[in-house]
């Protein structure tokens, strides 16, 4: 175990790179993870070198990782909202745009309102009210994607709402629920970009 | 520039202002002892031997400085021939130097060091 130390530090490492790069422009993705994947075959080779015990060199790289983490998440922030300022402007456009932007949004919000208002009258009953208020949040979670997806404000509120009221309704649902959103959330907000340049000359 | 520099200077929790002034002391260092280029970890070596400290500076902090400092133009960066790399069996280096301007950035970030209000912070050690 204490051998492979080092080797594991390092893949958890290489993991927490891949995940807080995920999404950003592929140039300074493969820059940073490259600068890593340098940054820890030379620490391992200099600690190598000096003798040190595989526990202490897995120690170390696991300790430069976590504590550079705040750091990481800042510096993802700041280049992600770079990226959404000059790749996505809100507002503006032809009410064609518009209407493609927020055609789905609007389409989420009157299927919630339908589901939460006219089913539970024209069926009668309370059980179904109750349905067609879990069924507008479940509709308020996929219009906040949708309008994360399409870089529009609020996305993430509105998720955030659906994925509370949708736990309220349903208790026992609370922690799949909040799992199964803040997953969706994460896989949203940071689509990958595809093609993945190779390294500057 | 001199805003940009000031902005950077400021924004001391982005990790900038944290260890840019360790970073560019170190890169003197080495300059002095004839390695013009560095790459990350040269660096953290360096800014850990310096400060006879046990730990090496934390990946994000190193390089989110390292990068915020090249946009400030304290430093510049080139990514090694990669054959060079494969000779040796190792992943490529990204190789910084330090400009005109870090280099001019260096008395003033010890004159930031000594002053009795850094020194009773605890000074901007990276963490």
């Amino acid at each position: 175990m204490s051998a492979s130390a080092p080797a594991l530090a390092a893949g958890l490492t290489r993991a927490w790179v891949r995940l807080y790069t995920r999404g950003l422009p592929a140039d300074l993705r493969t820059a940073r993870q490259a600068e890593l994947e340098s940054d820890l075959w030379e620490h391992e080779h200099w600690r190598t070198t000096e003798g040190l015990r595989p526990g202490r060199m897995g120690f170390e790289i696991v300790a430069r990782l976590v504590a550079g983490m705040a750091a990481d998440l800042s510096w993802r922030l700041v280049h992600r909202n770079a990226r959404r300022h000059t790749t996505r402007p809100l507002g503006g456009g032809t009410m064609n745009e518009l209407l493609k932007k927020h055609g789905m949004v609007a389409l989420a919000v009157a299927l919630g309102v339908w589901a939460t208002t006219v089913v539970p009258i024209l069926v009668g009953s309370d059980d179904w009210l109750q349905v067609g208020v879990s069924v507008s949040f479940g509709l308020l979670i996929l219009g906040g994607l949708i309008a994360m997806h399409r870089g529009l404000r609020g996305g993430r509120v509105a998720v955030a709402l659906g994925a509370i009221g949708t736990g309220m309704m349903t208790l026992w649902l609370v922690l799949p629920t909040i799992a199964t959103v803040a997953i969706l959330i994460w896989l949203y907000a940071t689509r990958d970009v595809r093609q993945v340049p190779p390294l500057p000359a | 520039m001199r805003s940009r520099l000031r902005g950077c200077r400021r924004n001391r929790a982005s990790g900038c202002g944290a260890a840019r002034p360790t970073i560019l002391e170190a890169a003197i260092d080495l300059r002095r002892r004839g390695e013009t280029e560095f790459h990350g970890f040269a660096v953290a070596k360096e800014i850990a031997e310096q400060a006879e400290a046990r730990t090496l500076t934390a990946h994000g902090t190193l390089y989110k400085a390292l990068g915020r400092m090249a946009e400030a133009g304290l430093l510049e960066s080139r990514w090694e021939d990669p054959n060079i790399a494969a000779a040796e069996g190792r992943p490529r280096r990204r190789l910084y130097h330090i400009t005109g301007l870090g280099a001019q950035a260096v008395p003033a970030s010890d004159a930031i060091r000594r002053s009795p209000a850094v020194r009773h912070r605890g000074g901007l050690a990276p963490s």
